[in-house]
């Protein structure tokens, strides 16, 4: 569904954040994008939208570069930014004069998001609270149903019932048509709703696999002793660590050890979970 | 819906642009009101030696109120809180640029109108009221004339919106790119065409005479700087069309190259 | 949700759903809620629902009505209540059995002392 292929990229005056890098992502799953601050994650959704150009390789929506921003390309796209504006208007009005532009748009899934975040249709942007109006934002996106949403940090502002209204309100939108890209650092918040996880790091692409392939190739386990472990940290009862799984054991992919893992022991862990392609 | 142009989609944009920017437009009108009765009521409260008040309308009509709309309609676009916003709400990049130019257009034109009304009404007052002379010198400045003043603020409509779809940062860019662009375009032809100027040196910030605008700055050295229109500026000259229509396909082909990040 | 242990999360949802069943919270027959419905609840990727569903299919707990969705098989409550009672045996029973060894429970003591507690829970729930 999206190809990213051989993509170089930098902001003016700034150091590339992408040079050679290369993705595919399907059709059909939450894909969590994870990363370090300022490695690129936000600028990689940007450049899905359209927003930005390569400077070289391409970024394809459906076949279609999305530098093009053509109307097709747009109405099947969501992307909720880290921080953003509102218009001067009540939540109703703006409902009223944007999902026009959206055919998929399914008003009461958005009613029903409402409902649950505790958002009220009369109230005024300016006059919600930031969280408030995140939640209204990202029901919105949810609601418009487009074949790909993007999420930059959504829990970032929300208190904790809103976030596990967010997971719910998630797991009902995912269908095998549509594919949801979040970039988070608050890893814990959405792990249990990855079906993929995309790692990238300053040298390129670390980790691009299911999360079932994890969970076969890697063992996670809280054990007395870290040794020969790719990664740990050390918690009441000895050590979570993670390693090569050998013995096929089935366990649960902790996403933030995994994280680790890719940070102190890259090399091994593209080995371990071979990648599509990387730098 | 369609794949290209749609004027449906170009309704919807107009509808959601109006409605989000209700306010702005409220602000504007009520702020072009007030400088239109200020200069309008002072002019007529006034000796009618000075001139420069009424000036001051017809400029602002002409120069300031394109830039002004201009700002608004492009406002989405710029601002770093509503750009991505803009950018990917599903519409062509031509039915976003168009609305915009054709807002800027008709409501910077719709501004001249008044100010146009609002003088003629002015002027229709003064001969009965003061005295036939008074009221024909006025009639006589070229300002007086729609087409003179319609050509002067296309050009400024037309580098306000080049400086809106090429400009990085909101407001102050805008202006001061527009101005320069103004003093560059007007000032260098002038000196090149007629270099012993055509042009009254007086005292007052703003004076015009002639078929000329100028701005009277003396600096320390005695040394009087001014920027000027063109010495000849009729409606439908060539330029009049084609520099404001050049200046707004170059911002077409800027707003479509836009990088927003 | 907090799943604690490093278990599968669909082995975690598999238990939930088999004490569901064995408690008779869910009777046989009754309509489980959809993948949909229980991701939504449970806060986990529909996908991992899917996959506890397809292992609750294999172990006889779920059956899927075509068109419809997925309802509690035939004699589900006997076979989760069996495999539950296996898996005790196999895991917990086990290690409880280590510990009483070294702390040197006799059986007799043990018997004494779960009599007690059933007799004991019964007085209670009267």
């Amino acid at each position: 569904m999206i190809t990213v292929k051989n993509l170089t990229f930098h902001y003016r005056g700034k150091n590339h954040l992408y040079r050679d890098f290369s993705l595919h992502i399907e059709r059909g799953g939450i894909y969590g994008l994870l990363g370090s601050n300022g490695i690129g994650k936000s600028t990689l959704l940007k450049l899905m939208c359209g927003l930005l150009s390569p400077d070289a390789g391409e970024v394809n929506l459906f076949g279609r570069r999305s530098r093009t921003r053509s109307v097709e390309l747009l109405s099947d796209i969501f992307l909720v930014p880290e921080e953003f504006e509102l218009p001067k208007v009540t939540l109703g009005e703006f409902v009223r004069l944007t999902t026009p532009f959206y055919p998929s748009f399914d008003h009461s899934f958005l009613a029903e998001a409402l409902r649950r975040f505790e958002v009220g249709m009369d109230e005024e942007f300016h006059s919600m609270s930031m969280g408030q109006r995140k939640k209204a934002y990202i029901a919105f996106a949810m609601a418009a149903k487009t074949s790909l949403l993007l999420l930059d940090e959504p829990t970032n502002g929300l208190d904790i019932t809103s976030k596990a209204t967010f997971r719910s309100l998630l797991a009902e939108w995912a269908t095998p048509e549509r594919t949801a890209i979040i970039s988070t650092h608050q890893v814990r918040e959405v792990a249990n709703m990855f079906d993929h996880i995309v790692i990238i790091d300053h040298k390129g692409l670390v980790v691009d696999s299911s999360v079932y392939e994890i969970s076969e190739r890697l063992k996670f386990s809280v054990e007395s002793s870290a040794d020969g472990a790719l990664y740990s940290q050390s918690t009441l009862g000895g050590y979570a660590t993670v390693r090569e799984n050998v013995d096929g054991s089935e366990s649960n992919p902790d996403i933030e050890l995994l994280f680790g893992a890719a940070t102190t022991a890259r090399e091994e862990i593209i080995r371990i979970l071979n990648p599509s392609t990387n730098h | 819906m369609n794949k290209s142009f749609s004027l449906r989609r170009l309704w919807l944009f107009a509808r959601k642009h109006y409605s989000e920017n209700r306010r702005h437009y409220l602000v504007g009108v009520a702020c072009y009101a007030l400088v239109l009765f200020v200069c309008f009521w002072s002019w007529l409260g006034g000796e009618f030696e000075n001139d420069v008040v009424l000036e001051m309308a017809f400029l602002w009509s002409a120069m300031v109120m394109p830039i002004l709309v201009a700002q608004i309609s492009f406002a989405d676009s710029m601002k770093r809180g509503s750009r991505q916003m803009h950018y990917t709400l599903p519409a062509t990049q031509g039915e976003k640029f168009f609305f915009a130019l054709l807002n800027t257009l008709v409501v910077s034109a719709a501004a001249i109108a008044v100010c146009e009304v609002g003088a003629s009404l002015l002027f229709a007052e003064v001969p009965e009221r003061f005295g036939a002379d008074r009221g024909n010198s006025v009639l006589g400045h070229w300002f007086a004339n729609v087409g003179q003043l319609t050509a002067l603020s296309t050009l400024f409509m037309g580098g306000a919106v080049l400086g809106c779809s090429a400009s990085k940062d909101w407001r102050s860019k805008t202006w001061i790119f527009v101005w320069v662009a103004m003093v560059l375009v007007y000032f260098t032809p002038h000196f090149f065409l007629s270099p012993g100027g055509d042009y009254t040196i007086g005292t007052d910030s703003f004076l015009i005479g002639g078929n000329t605008l100028y701005c009277d700055y003396t600096t320390a050295g005695g040394l009087q700087v001014g920027f000027l229109t063109p010495p000849v500026l009729p409606f439908y000259e060539w330029y009049n069309i084609v520099v404001p229509a050049l200046l707004m396909v170059v911002g077409w082909f800027k707003y479509r190259e836009r990088e927003i990040s | 949700m907090d799943f604690g242990t490093n278990k599968p999360i669909y082995l975690h949802i598999y238990d939930i759903v088999a004490e569901r069943i064995i408690s008779g919270l869910w009777h046989e027959g009754d309509r489980v809620p959809s993948v949909r419905e229980l991701a939504a609840e449970l806060q986990v990727n529909p996908n991992t629902v899917m996959r506890a569903y397809d292992a609750l299919q294999q172990g006889g707990l779920i059956a899927p009505t075509r068109g419809i969705g997925y309802f509690v098989a035939e004699g589900a409550a006997a076979r989760a209540l069996e495999e539950s009672r296996r898996e005790f045996v196999e895991n917990e029973l086990s290690q409880l059995f280590r510990r009483m060894d070294a702390l040197g429970f006799t059986p007799e003591e043990i018997t004494k002392l779960y009599s007690n507690y059933k007799t004991n829970s019964t007085n209670e729930n009267k």
